[in-house]
């Protein structure tokens, strides 16, 4: 693979700017976020790049040659350690259909939130926090797009771990209120998660081998999902009736329902968000909760098919409760970026749905509706994360019974609302529509999830209601003196916006370019899960 | 052939006697006129030094494979002593560096010469006890370290807490060598030797006879008691909190590196040679169960316990305790991956420690408390210093990408593999537990407003340039870890590993 190492380049740039960025003094705030800017932007010519090299006949799931882009060598190699021989960790990044749409979606969040972060001040108002806000920031653009790029087990744990750090911080220092509570909140939660992955990444390490033939343990996850190259009598292996196959893929599974958050794991996510400053909320829903499901799909559907086969009913029902309780939860709000959190919960929600509608020889509709509405659901709730801040920075408050007609005083703004809760509850002709009803589709005809599939549909009424209250109450109705001196949308706030209303009008009516992306991946993980 | 068998056994002790001579150099010194006394640390500092180059010289006999090592030795220098001195040594000269800086240490003008012989005789029974192979020469190993650390604890004269740590270790300290007396003498009676490679297949089933299975445990109490294992750790906390910081430390780090080695060695002769290279143990009543079972219970009585504390030199105590708990777990494997898991854990927590400790130290310099509330805002005064004191905390909770997180994953690996699943459970939920009161210490140096608004004098480059060597190698470690591993492997070779 002699060819520009666009995978290691993309990932790692932001790493060594935020190392550049270092030395640079505090004060010099225009060097600091301008360096910032041109990695996002070199990162999304190069996703633009890599979209118009892909090639979509190539599925790659569990197939090395289906990948492209491939970046594999020996990272760390230890020989002769006592009984398990060889250690080995490759250095391992490749491309296929189901992680492009999220390396396309990282790459335009990062775009979105820098430049949302022009302006970021901490809460004691200190000075120059900038610098240290663009380096955390720059080091979770790694860890984010590492976690969808690594095909070795553990540098995808080394990442998903890496994203841990920043957000504490990021949320510690820079957020609302009760910021310290949601930090260490968000950062204990999701590592006890991951120390639940470590334990399954360990016990199939010590189980998988390379191929029969050589009988080196690997991290690579390709080779563990090909059962034949498992050891007989090893805790992972199928053959082996005294297997802790379940309890590796329960592991697995609450470690990365956590990061979703699916029901009952979702409890840190009112609190992070709403305490993160708003770069961070858009970034925290457009990616990391992206990188929960995206595991699910990567790890454990083809690795454990059987254990998903057995329990996919009980995927779909919590899926079909995050969708309900999630829009109950945000009708009973008062607290806009609240609303917002749960109406996030709600919608990952669908994605559950849609990745446990799987039927032998069936369909793909569940499936991809499922990863289109990842793509989707990390583009409107950015949007409407976005909205929060922008009301937020000028008024300090977000109380839905706080505001009321401001449509009148600014009514750019609210068109760029209206557009955005339109796409959160699926207006047919916006791109949230084509993927939930994908997932409708998908789940209605598979036969086992039926029921739960009519019972999410109250989910979608409920969000048409939710999200129309939201406007009524703040944009509709009679405008308040106090807010008559409110500027419309400034320019950095119409460059936020506007990318992302092109990329949810157009993907409303032509989603052909993200569907032709996954099509042959989603069907090789249909058959690879359903075997 | 006798004098050739005697002249092998001198051998083994080379870098212990160039210790006793530099000893005897400083004992000189500091009775003579104050130009010379003054040049005390500098001479220490050589002579650790120098112990350091010949002790790598001399660990050349390990490759040779012909066994020139009697069994049945009081004292060996084979590659798992030579590790541990290796770390002992190593630490011990960053010690000296520790020593300048304690200002609590140094307003005692006139007994400067009196703490580094007290240093130098702990760093000697540290050594000891890396090549003890019998049971009598570790408890005389163990006094040599132990009596002048009681003195060291005690340094402060003036302080009362000073005092009472030094009360409490000693009495504790003296209990617990009391009772390993007691253990060893029961064995003696057992098995007929003192000697650890008679102890051979002992620990493998608890047999019907009392007198080993109590024998055991009190010689496994009287270890214990040194690298504060639960339910052997009282005296850890009073002693960390009221010694200077820079015995802390030295207790921490060094201490305990030693009591590991010894206790490790302890263990693995205890095990039958069988079982030493199967390495799957399948938890019947034997050595490992119970060290299990004592590892367990000290990763949660030390991670919880330190959730509560507000002083630093206590909770950086307790956190310790933690993590004996993790090499007590890599130790309780019996197998040969446990083995090589606790130098490398050790380097690592070595790495941390001194880190941490130094942080403290340096801050205690400045605001004159050890009180974590104290550290409020400090994030923003001292940005240097906060900044390592990140990576020192990320790495001692065993985060990714830091060197810390590999020493627990090499840990985990091994108990995994041994198959001790309750163990691993057990273990990753202390981490997590861990991950809170680190954390706390990040959070109050960056989340929070300093009360006061006064400036603090920076940090010297040297004091820069130390934290870096200690900070930068566990960053470069967490990324290319293969280096630790290899020089585990290498030394741990030719001990029959």
């Amino acid at each position: 693979m002699s060819q520009f190492p666009y995978l290691s380049v993309l990932t790692f740039l932001p790493l060594i700017a935020a190392l550049a960025l270092i030395f640079v003094p505090a004060e010099k705030k225009n060097a600091i976020r301008y360096t910032a800017l041109g990695v996002v932007i070199i990162q999304v010519l190069i996703t633009v790049v890599m979209w118009m090299n892909f090639n979509f006949s190539l599925a790659g799931i569990n197939d090395i040659n289906g990948y492209q882009f491939i970046e594999k060598f020996d990272w760390i190699v230890l020989t002769g350690i006592p009984l398990i021989g060889t250690f080995k960790i490759e250095y391992f990044l490749g491309l296929d259909g189901l992680s492009m749409p999220m390396v396309i979606l990282s790459s335009i969040i990062a775009f979105i939130a820098v430049i949302s972060s022009w302006n970021i001040e901490d809460s004691t108002h200190k000075p120059n926090s900038s610098k240290g806000y663009f380096i955390l920031l720059m080091i979770l653009n790694t860890g984010t797009l590492g976690v969808f790029l690594a095909l070795d087990f553990f540098m995808f744990y080394i990442f998903w771990e890496l994203v841990l750090l920043p957000m504490y911080f990021l949320i510690g220092i820079w957020g609302g209120p009760r910021r310290e509570y949601a930090a260490i909140k968000f950062f204990i939660y999701t590592l006890a998660g991951s120390v639940l992955i470590l334990l399954a990444i360990i016990g199939l390490y010590l189980s998988a081998y390379e191929s029969p033939e050589f009988k080196v343990h690997t991290f690579n996850m390709l080779n563990m999902m090909d059962a034949a190259n498992f050891k007989p009598d090893s805790v992972m292996s199928v053959l082996n009736p005294g297997n802790f196959r379940f309890l590796a893929f329960l592991g697995l599974f609450i470690g990365f329902a956590i990061k979703i958050p699916l029901f009952p794991f979702h409890t840190w996510l009112p609190d992070a968000h709403v305490e993160a400053p708003t770069p961070i909320s858009v970034v925290l829903a457009g990616v990391l909760l992206k990188m929960g499901g995206y595991a699910i799909l990567r790890i454990i559907y083809p690795i454990f098919p059987e254990q998903v086969q057995e329990w996919m009913w009980w995927i779909a029902c919590l899926g079909m409760i995050n969708i309900v309780y999630g829009a109950y939860c945000a009708l009973g709000q008062k607290d806009f970026k609240k609303l917002i959190a749960y109406s996030s919960v709600s919608h990952m929600g669908f994605v559950v749905l849609g990745i446990a509608a799987l039927a032998k020889g069936g369909s793909t509709l569940g499936l991809t509706g499922g990863v289109l509405q990842m793509f989707n659901h990390g583009t409107v709730t950015a949007m409407l994360f976005l909205i929060v801040g922008v009301i937020y920075e000028r008024t300090h408050k977000r109380g839905l019974d706080d505001f009321g007609g401001l449509s009148v005083q600014m009514p750019m703004y609210t068109g760029i609302v209206t557009l955005a809760f339109f796409a959160a509850f699926g207006l047919p002709g916006l791109s949230s529509f084509v993927s939930e009803l994908m997932i409708f589709i998908g789940a209605f005809s598979t036969e086992s999830i039926r029921t739960l599939t009519i019972i999410s549909a109250i989910g979608i009424v409920m969000g048409a209601v939710y999200m129309l209250r939201a406007l009524q109450k703040i944009f509709l109705g009679k405008p308040r003196e106090e807010y008559n001196d409110l500027k419309d949308l400034t320019l950095r706030e119409y460059i936020m916006f506007v990318p992302l209303a092109i990329i949810v009008i157009i993907f409303g009516i032509y989603p052909t370019p993200m569907l032709e992306i996954m099509n042959s991946s989603m069907t090789t993980l249909l058959d690879a899960v359903m075997k | 052939m006798e004098m050739t068998n005697q002249l092998n056994y001198l051998s083994t002790l080379i870098p212990e006697y160039i210790i006793i001579f530099f000893l005897m150099v400083i004992v000189f010194m500091d009775i003579s006129k104050e130009k010379i006394a003054a040049k005390i640390p500098l001479v220490a500092m050589s002579g650790i030094f120098l112990a350091i180059i010949v002790a790598v010289i001399f660990s050349g006999n390990f490759y040779s494979t012909e066994k020139i090592l009697d069994p049945n030795a009081i004292f060996v220098n084979d590659g798992f002593a030579f590790i541990f001195k290796f770390m002992v040594l190593a630490s011990s000269l960053i010690m000296i560096y520790f020593f300048r800086h304690d200002e609590e240490v140094n307003s005692y003008k006139g007994r400067k010469g009196e703490f580094y012989i007290l240093f130098y005789s702990m760093v000697l029974g540290m050594l000891l006890l890396a090549s003890a192979n019998d049971l009598i020469s570790a408890y005389v190993a163990l006094e040599v370290l132990s009596l002048p650390s009681y003195v060291a604890a005690g340094f402060l004269k003036r302080d009362n807490r000073s005092s009472e740590a030094s009360l409490k270790y000693l009495l504790f300290g003296s209990a617990a060598s009391g009772v390993m007396l007691f253990g060893i003498s029961l064995i003696m009676l057992s098995v007929g030797s003192t000697s650890f490679a008679s102890l051979t297949g002992l620990g493998t089933v608890i047999p019907a006879d009392v007198l080993v299975v109590m024998g055991l445990l009190f010689i496994i109490g009287g270890f214990g008691y040194k690298i504060s294992m639960v339910p052997f750790h009282f005296w850890a906390p009073d002693v960390f909190e009221g010694s200077p910081v820079s015995v802390t430390t030295f207790l921490s780090v060094s201490s305990k590196i030693a009591g590991v080695a010894v206790f490790a060695r302890f263990v693995l002769s205890s095990i039958s040679p069988e079982l030493q290279t199967a390495g799957i143990l399948d938890l019947g009543m034997n050595i490992n169960s119970i060290l299990v079972f004592f590892s367990i219970i000290t990763m949660t009585v030390g991670n919880f316990t330190a959730i509560f504390q507000t002083n630093m030199k206590r909770l950086l105590a307790y956190s310790s305790i933690g993590h004996i708990g993790f090499i007590v777990a890599a130790l309780a494997c019996g197998s040969e991956n446990g083995m090589l898991a606790i130098p490398t854990y050790l380097l690592i927590y070595t790495l941390m420690n001194f880190g941490a400790f130094l942080v403290i130290l340096l801050i205690k310099s400045r605001i004159n408390s050890e009180d974590i509330r104290d550290y409020k805002g400090l994030g923003y005064k001292m940005p240097f210093l906060s900044v390592m004191m990140v990576i020192f905390m990320v790495s001692l909770a065993g985060l990714p990408p830091t060197a810390g997180f590999w020493a627990k994953f090499y840990v985990f690996t091994a108990i995994m593999e041994s198959k001790l699943y309750l163990l691993a459970i057990a273990a990753i939920f202390n981490t997590v537990v861990a991950v809170f009161y680190y954390f706390r210490i990040l959070k109050t140096l960056y989340f929070e407003k300093s009360d006061s608004e006064e400036v603090l004098p920076i940090l010297s480059t040297g004091n820069k340039t130390v934290l870096a060597l200690l900070g930068v190698p566990l960053l470069i470690l967490g990324i290319y870890f293969s280096p630790v591993i290899e020089l585990a492997r290498e030394t741990l070779k030719i001990a029959g590993f």
